[in-house]
Formats: structure tokens, C-alpha cells, sequence
């Protein structure tokens, strides 16, 4: 019973923890709050599932093409709105605003164009649980760990070891001084949008198999997944990853010891304490990260 | 333009605009005392109207932002009608309610005073998911779990029973008028500009001496009282309430309305009930597309207008007023 909560918890808290990182994406480099994440992950899953099922692409392309195709979007959505805002002397709480606006947008358009039944996503990988003593783990959730072990192994060297990553570092944290020795910061506030919109929809698209694609599907794990940023360290990579696995397993256990019906909300009252007490989160956010 | 403006700017026109306004309101339903689909929507206008105009103690003026109304307004409507279905008197029952509203919400303020932005956003939105949930899975035989609370009484005042819409409307209408004047009497008191001062730079009027987190939980429980007798009207107006009334969205609409009147303003959250009730019930006609267009409004509206219509509005008045001749004469003569 506990290793099979473990396994399921590291396998949801995996998903929490892609969600952070675009939330600590987007906070260290433009210092805003997205509301759009979740419909980013929604929709990432619902792309994905038109090109892979409905176009009868292989998986990989497929997951490929979706993948290019919002970042696309989150490159856009900076560009197209949130710096347009910000030009206009709009303050933090209309970009609140203006991405909550934009989430219902996207989550009634998702209704429109493919309707609210759920979608089932075929796994490539086939349904047949592994047994391993009296656990049973099923492919899609080592695959949910591995491709995110995957990713933060290629941000963290896109971020430490190459040009690009380390102008979005420097911009990230000195806009003007980072404009004066010739960084395009504009452009990288929007990689960073774009990176975030990125890790969503890779989220979306791996736990599309095991729980089908709808459009509310983003609208609690948006939340779960800001709250695993905030218990790690708001704004500092690493931290979404650990505060990512932590409120996994806590939130798993929580539903298997005590009632599945109070999941959700046990999972708020922690992120309420964890703001309370330690607003600094685990990994206390350094000025120089 | 001018000349109108010059008109309006005289106290007395606005004196007999605003008693011309008023009896409009008073005599309308009784005009049209057939339809009760119109009548229903002004109960939910009026309802939304008291809502707002807490709510924009707590965010126009305090700064706070909170998307979690909705977790207010529902322990507003549960209490009231678990109270009165108890067998207390519905008045008392709606003032208890909105009273353990209140004290929720100076609770949740010990936390959220120390809060900006974003995590305070977070906070509240978890406030109002934690509310709806405990209404769904808690103790169902309180809550009646997802098929909410039926047959709740009507309001009862002095031994007349306001069954109809009609003479719900003018109860409502009452509160909207009293709460509307109880806030323009915070608003202008010290605490009200403290609060505007706290919104401005909390650090300097910190060193003035003001505790921030006083003046910021007094928001959170006034804006919270206002949710309560809010939701506890809504309560007895349509009878029945079901966790699905209390969602996420109907926060984000609260705000929306807050946002699209103009906040920290005594017309805004008017204006704003007013127009976002109208849009809904226009879009009805679009089916589906009711909340895509819902969602790109606001987009727009935050492009167009960023104070909301009363702010803008404001904006351009003090700007004509500037422009009067007379005025400005009479200002330089008394400077002489």
C-alpha cells in the first residue's frame, strides 16, 4: 500500500512539479503570475490528441509538432498580450486579470471546437501494469517520471550551459544592466513565456492517458502546480521540482489514509500553512539564482 | 459638452438626477409587476450590488485582491439557510450568517495581511475551492452534498412573509441603499483613507504609524460581511442552493464586475453589476459562446479601460472641469 502511494504520488507530483517550473519560468523572469497555465496544459494535451489521433501521426512526431505549436503560443501570448499590457502602464493585478480572461477564453473555445465529453488518449505504451512484488506500476507512470527527469535535465543545461539560457538568467535578473551589454530582453521574457507554455502542455500531454482530455482538465492542476512552486521557493527552478514531488506524495497519501473526497482539500490547507509559515518556501530564493 | 458638464457639476442637478434615478427604481416594478423573469434578475442585481460593494472595500481601496468571494458568499447562503430552516427567525438567521462570514474572513486575514499579489491571489482562490469542496464532501447532512439545500424559508419581516418578487426586490433594494451608505461612511472615515494609504505605500504609512495588518483584516472582514448577506439573500430569494452556485467562476465574475465598474469608486461596483448582468443575460442568446465572449471582454476591457468605466469616467470629468473657464477664474481669484 505505501510503495504503490509512492509510486502514484512521485508519478501526479512529477506532473506538479513540470507545472512549477513554468510558474518559477515566468515569475523570474517577468516577475508576473500567469492564470493561463492550466488552459496551456489543457490545450497542449487536446493538440496533441487532434495531431495524434485524429491525424493518425505517429506518437513521437506528433507530440513533437504539439510541443512546437505551443510554444508558439506562448511566445504569442507574450508578445501579443501580456508586453502590450505592460506598455500601457497596465500593473500586476490586470495581468492577473487579463490571463484570467484569457483562461475562460480558452477553456470555452476548447468546448466549442472538440466538446466537453473526455477524450481518451491512447498511451503508446500500452496498459499492461508492471508487477514488481505487490506493486504494480504502470507504463504511462515511468514514463510520467523519466521524460520528466528528462526535461529538467535539459533546462537545467539549457539554463547553466548555454548563450541563451544564460541571457535569460542575467535578464531575469538585472532587465536594464542585462539590455546594456546587448541581451535581447524582450525577447527573452518571451522564450521564458514560450518555456513555460512548453513544460504545460509536455504535463498535459503525459497525464492525458491516464486521466482522458477535457477542458476543465488544467483548472485545479494549475493551482496544485503554482502551490508546488510556492512550497519549494517561488521563482527558484529547483524548488518547483522538490515542492513538485513533496505535495505529490503528501496529496496521494493524504487520499489513501484518509478519504479520497478530502484530497483537495487538504492539499489547499497545506499550501495556506506552507504560505503562513514559510512564505520563503524550502529552498529559500536567492537573489542570485 | 461643456455646458452640460457645467450643468451636471451643480449639486443640485445631481441632487434631482439621483431622486429622479431613485424613484425610477422605485416605481418600475411596480409598472411592469407581471414580468417575473425582469423582477428575478433585479433581486440578483441588487444581491450582486451589495456583494461588489464590499468586495471593493477589500480590492479598490484596500488593495487586496481576492478571487475567493465566492467561499464568502456561500458561507453567507449555507448558514442562513441551515439557520432558518432550523427554525430561527430569517432575519436573524441572514445577520448570523453574514456575521460568521465576517469572522472567516478576519481569520483567513491573519494570514493574508502578510500576502501580495499573486500568493494572495492563490490563497484566496484555495479559500473558495476549500469552501465549495467542504460544501460537496463535508457534512452532507447539513450541506445536502451536490444536491444542495431545498425549501428554504422566505424571508419573514414582522409577521409579512415576502414570498413574491416584488416585495423581495424592495427588501433588497432597502439593503442595497443602507449598505451602500455604510460604505460610503467607511470609505470616507480615517480607516477608509488609511486603507487608501496603506494601497498607495504601505512603507510610509507604516512609519506614519498605521498597522497594516489591522486596517488590512478590517477590509477582509468588512468585504466578508458584505459576501454574507449577500449570499444569504440569494439564499431566500431562489430557495435552493447547491455547491454548483458557489464556483470558482462566480468569484472570477465578482472580480470581473469590480474590474469593469471601476474600483475604488462609490459608482463602480454599480455600474459593473449592472453591465456584466446584462452582458450574461445578453449572451444567453449565443448558446455556447456566451463565456468565450465573456473571456475576450475582459481582455478587452483591460485594454480599453484599465480603471473600469467609473474610473474613466472620473478621468474625463476632472479633465472637462479643468477646462471650464469659470472655474478655473474663480479658483485663481481665491488664490489672489
Amino acid at each position: 500500500m505505501f510503495f504503490q502511494l509512492l509510486i502514484g504520488g512521485l508519478a501526479v507530483g512529477c506532473i506538479y512539479a513540470l507545472i512549477g517550473l513554468g510558474y518559477s519560468l515566468i515569475y523570474s523572469a517577468s516577475g508576473l503570475m500567469s492564470f493561463v497555465q492550466g488552459e496551456i496544459f489543457m490545450l497542449g494535451a487536446y493538440v496533441a490528441y487532434t495531431i495524434y489521433v485524429g491525424l493518425h501521426i505517429p506518437f513521437l512526431i506528433a507530440v513533437l509538432i504539439a510541443i512546437l505549436i505551443m510554444f508558439v503560443f506562448g511566445m504569442l501570448l507574450e508578445r501579443g498580450m501580456i508586453s502590450p499590457l505592460l506598455r500601457r502602464g497596465s500593473k500586476q493585478i490586470h495581468i492577473v486579470l487579463a490571463t484570467i480572461g484569457l483562461s475562460i477564453f480558452l477553456k470555452n473555445f476548447a468546448m466549442i471546437i472538440w466538446g466537453s465529453d473526455v477524450k481518451n488518449f491512447p498511451s503508446a505504451l500500452g496498459e499492461d501494469p508492471i508487477r514488481m512484488g505487490n506493486v504494480s506500476i504502470s507504463p504511462q507512470q515511468i514514463a510520467i517520471m523519466a521524460v520528466t527527469f528528462i526535461c529538467m535535465v535539459l533546462l537545467h543545461f539549457f539554463m547553466n550551459k548555454t548563450k541563451l539560457g544564460t541571457s535569460l538568467r542575467a535578464a531575469a535578473q538585472d532587465p536594464m544592466a542585462a539590455g546594456v551589454v546587448g541581451i535581447n530582453v524582450s525577447l527573452t521574457v518571451g522564450m521564458a513565456w514560450a518555456l513555460a507554455a512548453v513544460l504545460s502542455a509536455i504535463a498535459g500531454i503525459l497525464l492525458a492517458p491516464i486521466y482522458g482530455v477535457y477542458p476543465k482538465m488544467g483548472a485545479i492542476l494549475s493551482t496544485k502546480g503554482f502551490a508546488a512552486a510556492v512550497l519549494g521557493g517561488y521563482g527558484n527552478m529547483y524548488g518547483a521540482i522538490i515542492g513538485g514531488l513533496i505535495f505529490g506524495v503528501v496529496e496521494t497519501m493524504a487520499a489513501g489514509y484518509i478519504a479520497s473526497s478530502f484530497k483537495d482539500i487538504i492539499s489547499f490547507v497545506v499550501l495556506i500553512l506552507v504560505l503562513f509559515i514559510m512564505p520563503h518556501g524550502i529552498l529559500k530564493v536567492k537573489a542570485d539564482d | 459638452m461643456n455646458k452640460i458638464m457645467k450643468m451636471l457639476s451643480v449639486s443640485k442637478v445631481q441632487h434631482s438626477i439621483a431622486l429622479l434615478l431613485a424613484a425610477i427604481v422605485m416605481i418600475y416594478p411596480i409598472l411592469f409587476r407581471e414580468s417575473t423573469y425582469i423582477q428575478l434578475i433585479i433581486c440578483t442585481l441588487g444581491i450582486y450590488i451589495i456583494v461588489n460593494t464590499g468586495f471593493d472595500i477589500l480590492f479598490g481601496y484596500s488593495g487586496q485582491i481576492s478571487i475567493g468571494q465566492a467561499g464568502f458568499y456561500a458561507i453567507g447562503a449555507y448558514f442562513s439557510a441551515i439557520f432558518s430552516k432550523a427554525g430561527i427567525p430569517v432575519l436573524i438567521s441572514i445577520l448570523l450568517a453574514a456575521m460568521i462570514a465576517a469572522a472567516v474572513g478576519f481569520i483567513l486575514a491573519i494570514p493574508c495581511s502578510k500576502l501580495v499579489h499573486h500568493f494572495l491571489s492563490i490563497v484566496t482562490i484555495g479559500f473558495g475551492e476549500i469552501v465549495r469542496l467542504l460544501a460537496l464532501n463535508g457534512p452532507t447532512k447539513l450541506t445536502g452534498g451536490a444536491n444542495g439545500i431545498g425549501g428554504i424559508p422566505p424571508v419573514n419581516l414582522f409577521g409579512l412573509k415576502l414570498t413574491s418578487n416584488i416585495s423581495y426586490l424592495y427588501f433588497v433594494l432597502a439593503l442595497v441603499i443602507l449598505f451602500l451608505i455604510i460604505k460610503n461612511r467607511i470609505v470616507n472615515s480615517r480607516v477608509g483613507r488609511a486603507m487608501l494609504a496603506i494601497k498607495c505605500n504601505p512603507e510610509a504609512s507604516e512609519s506614519f504609524g498605521m498597522k497594516l495588518s489591522k486596517y488590512k483584516s478590517m477590509a477582509f472582514t468588512a468585504a466578508a460581511f458584505y459576501a454574507g448577506i449577500g449570499g444569504a439573500l440569494y439564499a431566500h430569494l431562489v430557495r435552493f442552493i447547491s455547491p454548483e452556485s458557489f464556483s470558482g467562476e462566480q468569484s472570477s465574475m465578482f472580480l470581473v464586475m469590480i474590474l469593469v465598474g471601476g474600483m475604488g469608486t462609490f459608482y463602480g461596483p454599480v455600474i459593473g453589476s449592472f453591465l456584466i448582468i446584462l452582458v450574461t443575460e445578453f449572451l444567453q442568446t449565443f448558446g455556447t459562446y456566451q463565456m468565450l465572449i465573456y473571456g475576450a471582454l475582459i481582455i478587452f476591457v483591460l485594454f480599453v479601460m484599465p480603471n473600469g468605466i467609473a474610473g474613466t469616467l472620473r478621468n474625463k470629468y476632472y479633465h472637462l472641469l479643468n477646462k471650464l473657464p469659470e472655474r478655473v477664474s474663480k479658483q485663481s481669484k481665491e488664490a489672489k
